[in-house]
């Protein structure tokens, strides 16, 4: 599950290796806007990538990707490029983190630290002059753990003023009652205690949830739903999607580009 | 602090510990013979590109308490790595035994275990009661050998999953086949299982190998005894 891919460099568009989709050139942004950034986090060097114009940030929306386990910076590169194309060229900024063990952050990856990581992000984001009405927090697969940690317990440098999850997971308990068909406690086999669906009955920020109904890895059923029913915030605050067809990964090219960010815009106006 | 990669990847490759280890005892023991026993197999999932046999491993020791009727408790040793202490603990009555003359007509057993984990650091306790039924048919010439066809049924007792959801699967029915091969002190048993035939592997963390279809998983397991005290 876990592949803390590292690496010498970031190729981003000249990256060749595994990747879910590629984006045509109308996605592009150019290199002005893309920033390599490096910050520091429990005492580890680690990387990001900023896409936008840093001088804006105290005007501009930001969101904040917390991308997922499989590989590192460069295997969500086409994520972030979507997501730069929110309504228009860099009309958002968008920063993505590698935590530590990632890409060529340093380090080793931990609960906790993601946590750190996707923190240390948000510090320089204030120190830019971003404000917590203007962030926006993503958190795909794995990283839905610190985005919805975040937005949950406003312990970070800034506290999310929305809350986007795609394919989250409930908890690792539940994983283990997947798997072996019992209400077995995760306990048995893992230390780690990766937990979601209660971490989001701390949630009050709006909330938008999106799944695919296919997905073979974290069940729609009794991953994403039991997220989702769980949120905290007024459900009048909180929007599905669940996309036909889509499996883990596949979400934004599944549901198609434009439908996707037409979705996702259409939630952060509300 | 905890390794998320270690961690995760262990947690993969040994979440699937139950049912894990052959049916104890399909053939019960003579009055007062004891054995002990090694097992390793588990559930077969694709990982790395390979179709691989869970790595899970117990030991088990048996007392025929009496003709016909054997007491048995193993031990679990791949969950100790996990610090999760595991044991089954039961007893196997033969209910059947055919006329030897007619090698089509099986002998016919049923076992009752107690399978226990309790998670040694956080306290964590789980019990799951278990029934296995099997008929076995001996074979070779001194009819040490036998075949054997059966189910081990897991019973799940809690009403909810993670997060207060219903568990709607209390019966986890897993039938198998096997075959014992007996010389003097040794036995050998190699045994296919299918784990939770009535049970979707759709869309669950572990890339169960789906022999199957899209319910069950294959689990193949093998396993030694010897004799020690007759």
């Amino acid at each position: 599950m876990f592949e803390n891919i590292a690496s010498n460099e970031y190729l981003l568009d000249d990256y060749i290796g595994p990747s879910e989709a590629t984006l045509d050139s109308s996605y592009a942004i150019i290199q002005d806007n893309i920033h390599q950034l490096i910050f520091e986090s429990e005492g580890e060097k680690i990387y990001g990538i900023y896409t936008g114009d840093i001088s804006k940030i105290s005007q501009d929306t930001v969101i904040v990707y917390c991308h997922g386990n499989k590989g590192n910076m460069d295997y969500y590169w086409t994520r972030q490029k979507l997501l730069a194309n929110l309504g228009g060229k860099t009309n958002f900024g968008v920063l993505m983190i590698d935590y530590k063990g990632y890409g060529m952050s340093e380090g080793i990856p931990t609960e906790e630290g993601l946590i750190k990581d996707i923190d240390a992000g948000l510090s320089w984001l204030k120190e830019e002059g971003l404000t917590n009405d203007r962030l926006i927090i993503y958190g795909f697969s794995l990283g839905s753990y610190p985005a919805t940690y975040l937005s949950a317990t406003k312990d970070g440098a800034l506290n999310p003023s929305k809350l986007i999850l795609e394919a989250p997971f409930a908890s690792t308990k539940v994983m283990a009652n997947d798997a072996s068909k019992l209400s077995m406690n995760n306990n048995y086999y893992t230390s780690t205690d990766f937990e979601v669906a209660d971490l989001i009955k701390n949630v009050q920020q709006p909330l938008l949830w999106m799944h695919g109904e296919q997905d073979a890895f974290l069940s729609i059923k009794t991953h994403g739903e039991v997220v989702y029913k769980n949120y905290g915030g007024d459900s009048a605050n909180r929007t599905a999607i669940r996309v036909s067809g889509a499996n883990h990964s596949d979400l934004p090219y599944e549901y198609g580009f434009q439908k996707y960010l037409e979705s996702v815009l259409e939630f952060l106006r509300k | 602090m905890n390794f998320i990669k270690t961690a995760l990847i262990a947690f993969l490759a040994h979440l699937v510990l139950f049912s894990c280890a052959p049916s104890r005892y399909v053939n019960t023991l003579p009055k007062g013979e004891t054995q002990v026993g090694f097992s390793m197999g588990g559930a077969m999932q694709n990982l790395f590109g390979l179709t691989i046999p869970t790595p899970y491993s117990s030991v088990v020791i048996g007392h025929g308490l009496r003709d016909g009727l054997t007491i048995y408790g193993g031990l679990h040793t791949t969950a100790l790595v996990f610090n999760t202490l595991q044991t089954d603990i039961g007893i196997t009555k033969r209910i059947y035994q055919s006329d030897s003359s007619n090698i089509w007509i099986p002998d016919v057993s049923g076992s009752f275990t107690l399978n226990s984990l309790i998670e040694m650091k956080d306290r964590v306790f789980d019990l799951y009661p278990q029934v296995d039924l099997n008929a076995y048919w001996k074979y070779g010439n001194k009819k040490n050998n036998f075949f054997y066809l059966g189910a081990s049924n897991w019973f799940d007792l809690n009403k909810y999953k993670a997060h207060n959801e219903v568990q709607k699967n209390p019966l986890i029915f897993n039938p198998h086949l096997g075959n014992t091969w007996q010389k003097k002190n040794w036995s050998f048993t190699a045994e296919y299982k299918v784990l939770g035939l009535l049970q979707s592997n759709q869309n669950v963390v572990v890339n169960y190998a789906k022999w199957h279809g899209k319910y069950s998983a294959p689990a193949i397991i093998v396993g030694f005894s010897k004799k020690i005290n007759k």
